[in-house]
């Protein structure tokens, strides 16, 4: 099953670098901007099941999107990325909302496995959902 | 460095200067005494020159009087008839009136000088014969110059004699007849005799001297013209020769000084001061030193060169002694004083130096831990700008990798960009630890078990290194603070730090743990090449190694460091590079004290 993903970083080699693994390795389609303030107007273009954002970024943060994104659709995961060493803004981030971590340098491997739980959890949470409109 | 050998000089230059201090403060009190006692010792001969002023005004006096007492005889009427006995009974009047010690006998010899009545203390006149026609009394009294005039002169020796040798005087004045109450004025007179007094000089110069004290044992005596003692409270030296009388009494002195004071000084007629040596004051000998006033005694008034000397003399301990033990308590109050500011000084310094060394300790720890915050905040920045191209780096690697068949010359060149690559990642990883240690303060550690383990992990590599290694626990340690993970990084990295000491010709690591009051010791020792001394300051700092380039990231202590810290205990080095003291004693041996956990956790 085919999703779309947002991928937010400021460092578009990184944007590069996701959207090769994403696109090689799993059959979703992939949106990236290194403009964080963009994302409303992209979430109101897409219908996105997965949102992957730097933590770091000029004009946003990364705490800052998982609020728009959740203010847009609570049920889209968040997973950002952030570089190792800074364990204790990785918590942070999950306490904030986000579905995961990821921490700089990571292997592809630790993406993909990151990206297809976040799916799963947002397949599963969908269902529920439905199940109680019901 | 100046600086620091300053102070290490400094308590030094400061003893020094205080006992220069003292000495010269000591130097000047000796020279204060010295004139202290020189003004009292003046003070004090001027007192007795005083006193003696006083004693030979007293002796000039008794002979004016006695002088007087001839002259009053002399007129009597009774006197014109010779050897009757209205003159006797006149004779033993005055006799009488005169103290006895003084007056011992009246003589009246006729104009013819063949005949003398004497009277003496026995109170029966006898008449003496034989002929005075040439003593030089008697030709003195005749020639009529002398009318009405007194000659002192020695008494003759005959009557010295009768009298026990004692110095007699004698005090005589023409008699002329006719002249009734008029002392002889008129022309008309006729020389009728000579009236003599014959004097005890002893006794004259004793009766005043006797009870003089100066001071308290100081004393007075009296010499006449010749140098003979007139009255000494050595009743042995009445009458001898002072010149002669003291050596012989004491021949070991030399009495130049008191020689020549009475030649030069008493003798000449002169009043005035001085001191010599004696061998004696009273019952007491031995070489003392006496101060001495002296002034003469004007016996004749016609003859100026006929005087008698009178002296007061002490001895100089008997002022000085005074003023001595004055000083003496003045010395010890003073100097009590000073050793008390001296001893409040010094344990001020040293108080002051011990504070000091505690605070500078104190600050060098607070700087290390500043420096380390400071520069674990810098590298957890560094960590995250350099993860953020490495991730790229790896990820992009990775995907190629995945691409390329392997074993292909660009798969071993990808292969190669990967391990590089990570060899980063581990050094950023840990930066990030460094930066990022763990404030978990609550976690505890069995510090034996993490030796025993970190061991474990390099035994065997020590034994390929030929580093032999001993352990030396101590059992029964109570928990420490500290997490474990962390005190075996710490343990790893001293046990690192020390094979790399031994690398290059082995030897012995030892690992000890002690409990030290509350907290509990852990010290590798290595029996390396040890550190520098100018090393020793620098080893915790971040980056700081003396590894070759590549070795080390210079990481290790600083990370150690930190982790000791965070537990709340300290890490000590003691170090001896051969360099400094040569292989065979060099090593470095780093202690990591932790808090021991109390009992009951």
């Amino acid at each position: 099953m085919t999703e779309k993903l947002l991928i937010l970083d400021d460092e578009v080699d990184m944007l590069t670098l996701l959207e090769t693994i994403i696109r090689a390795k799993t059959p979703h389609d992939v949106v990236v901007t290194n403009n964080p303030l963009e994302i409303e107007e992209l979430m109101a273009a897409h219908r996105f099941s997965l949102v992957i954002s730097d933590l770091k970024m000029l004009g946003r943060d990364g705490l800052e999107v998982i609020d728009v994104v959740h203010r847009a659709d609570p049920t889209i995961p968040v997973v950002i990325i952030t570089a190792y060493g800074s364990l204790e803004s990785a918590q942070e981030v999950v306490r904030r909302g986000a579905y995961d971590y990821i921490t700089k340098p990571f292997r592809k491997e630790q993406v993909l496995i990151t990206i297809e739980r976040a799916l799963e959890w947002r397949r599963i949470t969908a269902e529920n959902l439905k199940l109680r409109e019901r | 460095m100046r600086s620091a050998t300053f102070r290490r000089l400094a308590p030094f230059v400061g003893v020094v200067v205080t006992v220069l201090l003292l000495v010269l403060a000591f130097m000047l009190g000796l020279l204060s005494l010295g004139k202290m006692r020189q003004v009292v010792t003046e003070e004090f001969n001027g007192q007795q020159l005083v006193l003696a002023r006083n004693l030979a005004a007293l002796l000039q006096q008794d002979l004016d009087f006695l002088r007087r007492e001839l002259t009053v005889l002399n007129l009597s009427p009774s006197l014109q008839d010779g050897g009757s006995a209205a003159m006797v009974s006149r004779l033993r009047v005055t006799l009488g009136s005169v103290q006895e010690e003084e007056l011992l006998e009246i003589r009246r010899i006729s104009a013819s000088g063949e005949e003398t009545v004497v009277l003496d203390r026995s109170g029966v006149a006898r008449t003496e014969s034989g002929s005075l026609t040439h003593d030089p009394g008697f030709v003195w009294a005749r020639s009529p110059a002398s009318r009405g005039r007194i000659l002192l002169s020695e008494a003759p020796r005959p009557v010295q004699e009768r009298y026990g040798g004692r110095p007699l005087v004698t005090l005589s004045t023409p008699h002329y007849e006719g002249t009734g109450g008029q002392a002889g004025a008129g022309p008309a007179a006729r020389f009728s005799g000579v009236l003599v007094f014959v004097l005890d000089a002893s006794g004259i110069a004793r009766r005043f001297t006797e009870d003089a004290r100066s001071g308290s044992t100081g004393y007075a005596w009296v010499i006449d013209e010749k140098g003979t003692f007139l009255a000494h409270p050595m009743a042995s030296f009445v009458g001898k020769n002072a010149f002669k009388a003291r050596p012989q009494r004491n021949p070991a002195i030399g009495f130049e000084d008191i020689n020549a004071i009475m030649r030069d000084r008493m003798l000449t007629g002169q009043e005035g001061t001085g001191s010599y040596l004696s061998g004696w004051h009273r019952q007491a000998t031995g070489p003392i030193h006496k101060l001495i006033g002296f002034c003469p005694v004007h016996v004749d008034p016609d003859r100026p060169g006929r005087r008698w000397s009178v002296a007061v003399v002490a001895p100089v301990s008997e002022v000085q002694g005074l003023v001595g033990s004055l000083f003496v308590r003045q010395f010890v109050v003073q100097g009590a004083i000073v050793l008390a500011l001296l001893a409040g000084g010094v344990s001020l310094i040293r108080m002051e130096r011990r504070w000091t060394r505690l605070k500078k300790q104190r600050e060098r720890e607070v700087n290390l831990s500043s420096r380390l915050a400071s520069l674990g905040m810098l590298s957890a920045g560094v960590a995250h700008e350099i993860n953020n191209p490495l991730a790229i780096i790896l990820g992009f690697t990775d995907l190629l990798l995945e691409e390329t068949p392997p074993n292909t010359p660009a798969w071993e060149h990808l292969k190669i960009i990967e391990r590089q690559g990570l060899a980063c990642k581990k050094i950023v990883e840990n930066l990030g630890r460094f930066a990022r240690i763990p404030e978990q303060r609550d976690e505890t550690s069995d510090l034996n078990e993490e030796v025993r383990r970190v061991l474990a992990m390099v035994q065997n590599t020590l034994l390929t290194e030929k580093i032999e290694c001993r352990a030396d626990l101590q059992e029964g340690l109570p928990r420490v603070m500290g997490d474990p993970q962390g005190l075996q990084q710490v343990l790893l990295n001293l046990i690192t730090n020390a094979r790399g000491a031994m690398r290059r010709s082995g030897g012995t690591l030892t690992v000890q743990t002690r409990r030290v009051d509350d907290q509990v010791t852990v010290t590798v020792r290595d029996t390396g090449h040890g550190i520098r001394r100018q090393d020793l300051g620098r080893i915790f700092d971040p980056f700081f190694t003396t590894k070759a380039p590549g070795e080390g990231t210079g990481l290790g202590l600083s990370i150690s460091h930190g982790i000791v810290e965070k537990a709340g205990g300290k890490i000590t080095v003691e170090s001896l590079h051969e360099d400094e003291v040569g292989a065979e004693r060099s090593g470095t041996a780093f202690t990591v004290s932790l808090p021991a956990v109390a009992e009951n956790r």
